[in-house]
């Protein structure tokens, strides 16, 4: 192991399984199903859709009414899992020595779709003047190192599915670089909007198990047909790993690389992925064999299953590695997804304890015959772990977490 | 006539700040009202009065008292007052 990791020394989080650690933990542990509901839009009356909506957040207990008007709710949710990975962590190093990295695939989709509509029913006059302000993808990340004050490098990564982990790794090589002492980082995004869902339904990729929404994701099932679309945060405090530094655990590694293949597949065999996840090892100093769990990208949907499974059996060997999802029970987070499946993984290997896929009730043999998916809880090997973040665009992101 | 009340129970919807802070002299400074706050005020009172108001108009504004001085004249001045 090397001595170039992060520790994560807080966590905050925002999910459709709950918005402190402990509910989150509890609820994936659980497994018992996804917290998915079938909603129908206005705009959208023959066509359900299901989503999986946060928890537990309720933004007007911490935000007073000027603030909840100018801000959009991923704005919203960003700032609740920060607040809350800041709130245990005691005076850090100097505003200039703190860095903000947030990872985001829409940014402010709701508030955005808001002014479209406003415009196009009522004119140019009723165009807000915080669209800009609001609208901008790096508006989550300069809010933030507004509201701490935070005058090192502030940083938005855009990086579709993988943005959660890619900010994590950034921040990784912040601190390792010596650009910053602290960083927050974190991924965010808030899509359940009539706009964003329509769009992902147009390209089929979503699940349409409108009729028994808790069995709906399900990733690496034989059953599988797309996944269901999440809302969600999750922030972390990093800091160089030091001889005295404690924490909640530890960035090892990270990896990034791309597909270079296709805008949204992945190529069957996941070579890129394979190469992202040996990448990652190497970084981290980490042998395979070191390694306890994969908390995978596992979306439920048919072509980022095989191919992701392919790329673990490549890199660990034929069912070598235990492999479990957390969109079985949360659903796709998108930017979130990276930054809310580390938290999961950052508990599991401190509870030594490998969560179950939800509704992973039936295995496709040409992905059973590959990994070892975990379909109830299991006692972990060790305090190692792999977050997998794959893509629209074909940006592939592993984190090691010890 | 004055629309003082208009401004206030916009500023309050745009703001959030008790109507109780909107005292007399009171800076706009002082109530955390910026630019931006200003222009949405001022976009509830032209889809109230049917009139247009811009940024320019509120350069010289520093109190409260003074912003509801502007929305006075250009909201007067539309309604032929």
């Amino acid at each position: 192991m090397n001595d170039r990791s992060a520790t994560v020394v807080g966590a905050g989080v925002v999910s459709p399984a709950g918005s402190t650690l402990d509910d989150v933990w509890d609820s994936i542990l659980d497994g018992a199903g996804t917290h998915a509901d079938a909603v129908r839009y206005v705009e959208l009356p023959d066509v359900p859709i299901l989503t999986c909506r946060a928890a537990g957040f309720e933004p007007t207990a911490r935000l007073d009414r000027h603030q909840l008007r100018r801000l959009d709710r991923s704005h919203q949710m960003a700032f609740w899992a920060a607040d809350d990975a800041l709130k245990s962590v005691g005076d850090g190093p100097p505003a200039h020595r703190c860095a903000v990295v947030v990872g985001t695939g829409f940014g402010a989709a709701e508030f955005q779709e808001r002014q479209q509509k406003a415009f196009d029913t009522r004119g140019f006059r009723a165009i807000s003047p915080l669209s800009v302000p609001v609208g901008m993808p790096n508006s989550i990340a300069a809010h933030l190192s507004i509201r701490y004050g935070y005058q090192g490098p502030s940083l938005t990564v855009a990086g579709a599915c993988a943005s959660g982990a890619i900010a994590l790794g950034e921040a990784l090589w912040l601190l390792r670089s010596g650009r910053a002492d602290r960083v927050l980082a974190g991924g965010v995004d808030a899509l359940a909007t009539v706009g964003v869902l329509a769009s992902f339904a147009r390209m089929e990729a979503m699940s349409s198990r409108f009729d028994d929404p808790r069995r709906s994701s399900r990733p690496f099932d034989v059953d599988r047909d797309g996944f269901v679309l999440g809302e969600g945060a999750a922030f972390f405090v990093l800091e160089r790993s030091t001889s005295s530094t404690s924490g909640i655990g530890r960035v090892l590694g990270y990896a990034t690389n791309s597909d270079a293949y296709h805008i949204v597949a992945p190529p069957d065999r996941g070579e890129g992925a394979a190469d992202c996840m040996r990448a990652a090892l190497l970084d981290a100093g980490i042998a395979p064999s070191e390694v306890g769990h994969i908390n995978a990208h596992g979306t439920s949907t048919k072509r980022n299953d095989r191919s992701e499974a392919q790329a673990i059996c490549d890199v660990f060997g034929a069912r070598a590695m235990p492999v479990t999802s957390s969109k079985g029970v949360m659903g796709h987070l998108i930017g979130a997804a990276g930054a809310v499946e580390t938290l999961v993984a950052l508990e599991a290997n401190k509870h030594e304890v490998i969560p179950p896929t939800a509704n992973y009730t039936t295995p496709d043999r040409e992905i059973a015959d590959l990994i070892d998916v975990v379909c109830k809880r299991r006692p972990a090997k060790s305090r190692i772990s792999l977050s997998n973040s794959f893509a629209f665009g074909g940006h592939n992101a592993t984190l090691v977490l010890g | 006539m004055t629309y003082r009340p208009d401004v206030v129970n916009a500023a309050v919807e745009v703001c959030g700040m008790p109507e109780t802070e909107l005292v007399d002299g009171v800076t706009l400074e002082t109530l955390e009202i910026d630019s931006l706050d200003l222009i949405e005020v001022a976009m509830i009172l032209e889809a109230k009065h049917d009139v247009t108001i811009n940024a320019d108009d509120f350069e010289d504004v520093v109190t409260f008292d003074d912003a509801v001085l502007v929305f006075d004249r250009i909201i007067g001045e539309a309604s032929g007052e």
